[in-house]
């Protein structure tokens, strides 16, 4: 007898209140419907949002009171609770566009305002984005140090919107290779907003998978070096207390958005991942937009509805 | 090379299969330079395996009494996390292309160690 054995619970669903509900609906937009939307976003890519939006327990926003409406074709009890993202493609977004890659990586910034700003407003509680890679330190030391300066003088304009709009920054990865002034930056950053609840915005700067996990089993045996720990006591539990995404309350994401069309997860949060939804984008990252979101976790949506109704 | 998961109830079956096909494995490859490689994985063998290749390394530390002092963690490095793995009888390649059937797009507790720069289909 074949059985299929998952040590994570997969995520269940709470019964809908009612039989019928519109948001299980999945309309397809029509050409002109879409050319709407591609105006739509446009619009509001361009305009600068000073709306204040309050927390609500629904969770579903209504035209006018938000920035970003809860689009009608996703169902707001089904929306995953931690999104990863791989923001891959700056450079060759650059390239086609004629630019140098530090342009490519400016254009990145902007996705990544406007998926944060999306994540807040439909009700995500936590945001992974993979910035900065262990393995990308073989990266040219004039794109690195542009790197770098990029990620200060970021944290450093948005710090007050988060503060602002519910915002948590955790920052993971190996920091002992940042800058110093960077790595202050980082505590500050984290200090002013671990109070925030709305969402939290987790960034993986000098992360890899392989590392994450070393540092947990150092970690352990540190705990079994100080005799916290028994030999006998180590499994998979203790390991999973230790990784750096321990930072938060959901650490596993539910969905993993990956662009630039690669199909590789790249050494990103390879123990967190291990049942993970994933999703594989040919949008450059700069080109990411709501469009492309919402036909991500509307897969995610629909994925989940397919895989409960096989034990229906 | 590809790699299939499958999963399997009984954990001293697992324990003796998994030896079994790795003798075997050993022995066809020595016959059959040529070969193929068909490799069957269960879920012990993912974060499992992990935890019993950091246990068997804090064993050996413990018993050569090297957890002394700091230094001594310093040695925790991925090498020897990929030799206790070895040894615990769940290292392997890493696959160039994982193909994932059915309606979840997800590698179902795929040996995450070796997913570093795999193509996921």
């Amino acid at each position: 007898m074949f059985s299929l054995r998952l040590p994570i619970p997969l995520v269940k669903t709470p019964p809908s209140s009612s039989s019928y509900s519109p948001y299980y609906l999945c309309p397809f937009h029509d050409p002109c419907q879409t050319r709407g939307l591609i105006v739509s976003k446009r619009g509001s890519a361009t305009a600068k949002c000073h709306a204040d939006v309050t927390l609500r327990h629904d969770r579903v926003s209504f035209a006018g009171e938000s920035p970003d409406p809860f689009p009608a074709e996703l169902a707001a009890e089904m929306m995953p609770k931690h999104v990863a993202v791989i923001m891959d493609g700056n450079g060759r977004w650059a390239k086609v566009k004629g630019l140098p890659p530090s342009a490519g990586h400016q254009a990145g910034v902007q996705s990544l305002r406007r998926m944060v700003r999306l994540c807040s407003s439909w009700g995500i509680k936590v945001l992974t984005v993979f910035a900065f890679s262990t393995d990308n330190w073989v990266r040219p030391k004039l794109e690195f140090d542009f790197l770098m300066r990029l990620f200060e003088t970021t944290i450093n304009s948005e710090v007050q919107a988060f503060k602002r709009e519910g915002i948590q920054i955790s920052v993971i990865g190996d920091s002992s290779k940042l800058p110093e002034s960077l790595k202050r930056m980082i505590v500050s950053v984290e200090e002013d907003t671990k109070h925030n609840s709305r969402l939290q915005l987790i960034v993986a700067l000098s992360y890899s998978g392989k590392y994450d996990v070393v540092q947990a089993c150092k970690s352990v045996a540190k705990k079994v070096k100080d005799d916290h720990l028994h030999l006998d006591d180590i499994n998979e539990n203790i390991i999973e207390q230790e990784l750096e995404t321990n930072c938060t309350e959901f650490p596993y994401p539910d969905l993993l958005i990956r662009t630039s069309g690669e199909l590789r997860v790249s050494n990103f949060l390879l123990w967190q991942l291990a049942y993970t939804e994933l999703y594989f984008n040919q949008k450059l990252w700069p080109d990411f937009g709501k469009d492309e979101f919402v036909d991500a976790l509307s897969s995610f949506q629909q994925r989940k509805r397919r895989y409960g109704g096989r034990h229906a | 090379m590809v790699s299939f998961t499958s999963f399997t109830e009984e954990e001293k079956d697992k324990a003796i299969s998994i030896n079994s096909v790795q003798e075997v494995n050993e022995v066809v490859a020595l016959h059959d330079p040529d070969h193929m490689t068909l490799k069957f994985l269960s879920h012990a063998d993912g974060r499992e395996a992990v935890a019993k290749a950091a246990n068997l390394i804090f064993v050996e530390n413990m018993k050569q009494h090297k957890l002394g002092g700091e230094l001594d963690l310093q040695i925790l490095l991925e090498p020897q996390l990929n030799k206790a793995l070895q040894i615990v009888g769940s290292k392997g390649p890493e696959p160039g292309l994982l193909l994932v059937y059915g309606p979840v797009r997800s590698h179902l507790g795929f040996p995450a160690w070796r997913l570093r720069y795999t193509e996921i289909m």
